[in-house]
């Protein structure tokens, strides 16, 4: 299949106008749907032609893996701690897998909506400020003595940040209710045909927390880099 | 009453059987399956150029891959997140009134969709150009947000994906606005190992109002002024105003690339030059920069320092 398509790319180049990867299957099947009705023009305009046709476009990549579409994977949804312990940690783990032919790369970040708060109430776990006290949703930190409450995450994998350097430094997720910033979780700028990486959720709580159940969304938004 | 009396034979091993069959097929359940949300969507990057009172449409192909959702999609603003062409959507703001769907059977944007596990549907965007549109560029995003519902029976997180991609948009009545690029930075260590490769950092603003792709090649040249090398550049967009960390030219057939501008000589010896030449992408704008650096195998004569100053104290 690529000889052709090469040897179509190859043929719409010229000194005022190169297009190195058209729309290859721009139209395919989109004008026989029975949900839309195209009455535009739909496609890219040949060299020269801006003058006359009033547009140029590019769509996907300059890279021939663009033809691979971008994928967004996360493996579980729900990250359910069940009845939480006072003074263990509660750990779960969930897959993000990035797949792409972008030749920019990609980024992904997360937030989390509030702290986890109680359904009927507004009584929450705190996030983790981890061992030291001082990691946030911006400094990751080491997290294992069971008298440090909270919640935070973890991350291994493909094109995670460096400050997770082991499996013990953690961070808070940006708290979108204070006004906090999504925190990149994974990044490339360059092509990755498939990036998988891991969060840790840990929680802990102390013998003062009130019993009850507690919940928030995080949500990671992937996006395709220019 | 349950069991019912046993009073024969055959009720006996009818109900022996049942009991063995309820036991295997408890053991052969599965463990509750994790709910996965999985979307995928095509193109990963649309870039327009429209004359105004003109119109273009792009078909986007948007796949759930996961279990049943429900997808909301919408056009985001967005800004550069930082040197190397990563986004930052800007939720808060409100894109220009120039998009919409064709899709006869959708309402405009923001539009709710349910998307069953393995489904697959098409979104016709329209961008339409008012004829008084101002001639700058619309960076935006089509973003894709999910709403799985997983079941969480104590506490817990529940996740949600939202997946985006951009639209470099220009408005342009000529299809050739003036565009500049400034080298912000073009350097390497001045010292290098003639045993390790020579890394290069070349960051270029874009000192124009419409996004640009800078076309180029670095050439690097002997102590004679013989050249020696031309490492090839790729010609990354470059958002209006914003400064971007060039990278390698991108091998179309690797699985993946190498971020940093890199040669990798064999034992190169002496003064070196390093000369960047760069044109925006249909414009004659060119722009070029030039930097020295020295070759040495200093790490081996280093050693053999070494070596030679123990040698001379075992000696003495």
């Amino acid at each position: 299949m690529f000889p052709s398509i090469l040897k179509a790319v190859a043929s719409m180049e010229s000194d005022s106008y190169k297009l190195r990867w058209p729309n290859l299957n721009m139209t395919s099947g989109s004008k026989s749907s029975a949900n839309y009705n195209i009455n535009d023009t739909v496609g890219q305009t040949a060299a020269g032609e801006y003058d006359s046709a009033g547009f140029k476009v590019r769509a996907g990549f300059q890279y021939i893996k663009t033809i691979i579409p971008f994928v967004f994977t996360i493996s579980d949804i729900s990250i359910d701690f069940g009845t939480l312990v006072p003074n263990v940690f509660s750990s779960l783990t969930t897959t993000l897998t990035v797949t792409s032919g972008a030749g920019s790369g990609y980024s992904v970040v997360a937030s989390a909506d509030h702290p986890l708060r109680q359904t009927t109430s507004s009584i929450t776990i705190p996030d983790t400020t981890c061992d030291s006290g001082t990691c946030s949703e911006t400094v990751a930190g080491i997290w294992t003595n069971t008298t440090r409450y909270g919640l935070g995450y973890n991350l291994a994998g493909d094109d995670i940040p460096a400050a997770f350097s082991d499996s013990t430094y953690f961070k808070q997720f940006g708290d979108v209710s204070l006004g906090e910033a999504s925190q990149t979780v994974m990044s490339n700028a360059g092509v990755t045909a498939s990036s998988i990486a891991t969060v840790t959720y840990k929680v802990n709580v102390s013998n003062n927390q009130a019993a009850g159940d507690y919940s928030n969304a995080i949500t990671y938004v992937a996006t395709a880099s220019y | 009453m349950w069991p019912p009396p046993l009073t024969n034979q055959f009720h006996r091993k009818i109900f022996t059987a049942a009991v063995a069959g309820l036991f295997l097929s408890l053991l052969c359940l599965t463990p509750a399956q994790a709910q996965t949300v999985s979307l995928s969507v095509w193109p990963p990057i649309l870039s327009a150029m429209i004359k105004p009172g003109k119109s273009i449409t792009q078909v986007y192909r948007i796949k759930n891959l996961a279990d049943d959702t429900t997808i909301t999609a919408s056009v985001v603003p967005f800004v550069a997140a930082d040197e190397h062409g990563h986004i930052s959507l800007q939720f808060d703001q409100t894109p220009p009134p120039y998009f919409s769907l064709l899709n006869a059977d959708l309402p405009d944007f923001p539009v709710t969709i349910d998307l069953k596990a393995g489904q697959s549907r098409e979104l016709v965007l329209k961008i339409s150009i008012p004829a008084q549109a101002e001639e700058i560029d619309y960076p935006v995003a089509l973003v894709i947000e999910s709403d799985t519902q997983g079941l969480i029976g104590g506490s817990g997180s529940q996740a949600k994906a939202t997946i985006a991609t951009p639209i470099l948009l220009t408005v342009s009545e000529s299809g050739l606005p003036n565009r500049l690029a400034q080298i912000v930075e073009f350097s390497s260590n001045k010292i290098v190992d003639s045993f390790d490769p020579v890394e290069f950092i070349l960051r270029v603003k874009n000192q124009s109002f419409n996004v640009l792709r800078p076309v180029g090649q670095i050439e690097i040249s002997n102590t004679f002024g013989r050249k020696v090398a031309t490492l090839g550049l790729e010609a990354d967009n470059i958002l209006g105003g914003t400064v971007r960390q060039l990278r390698p030219k991108i091998n179309p057939e690797a699985a993946e690339t190498d971020n940093i501008i890199t040669w990798n000589p064999v034992f190169p010896l002496g003064r070196y030059s390093a000369n960047v030449k760069l044109t925006p992408e249909d414009t004659a704008n060119n722009v070029s920069a030039q930097i020295y650096f020295w070759a040495l195998p200093y790490k081996a004569l280093l050693t053999l320092a070494i070596l030679w100053i123990c040698w001379k104290a075992l000696k003495k």
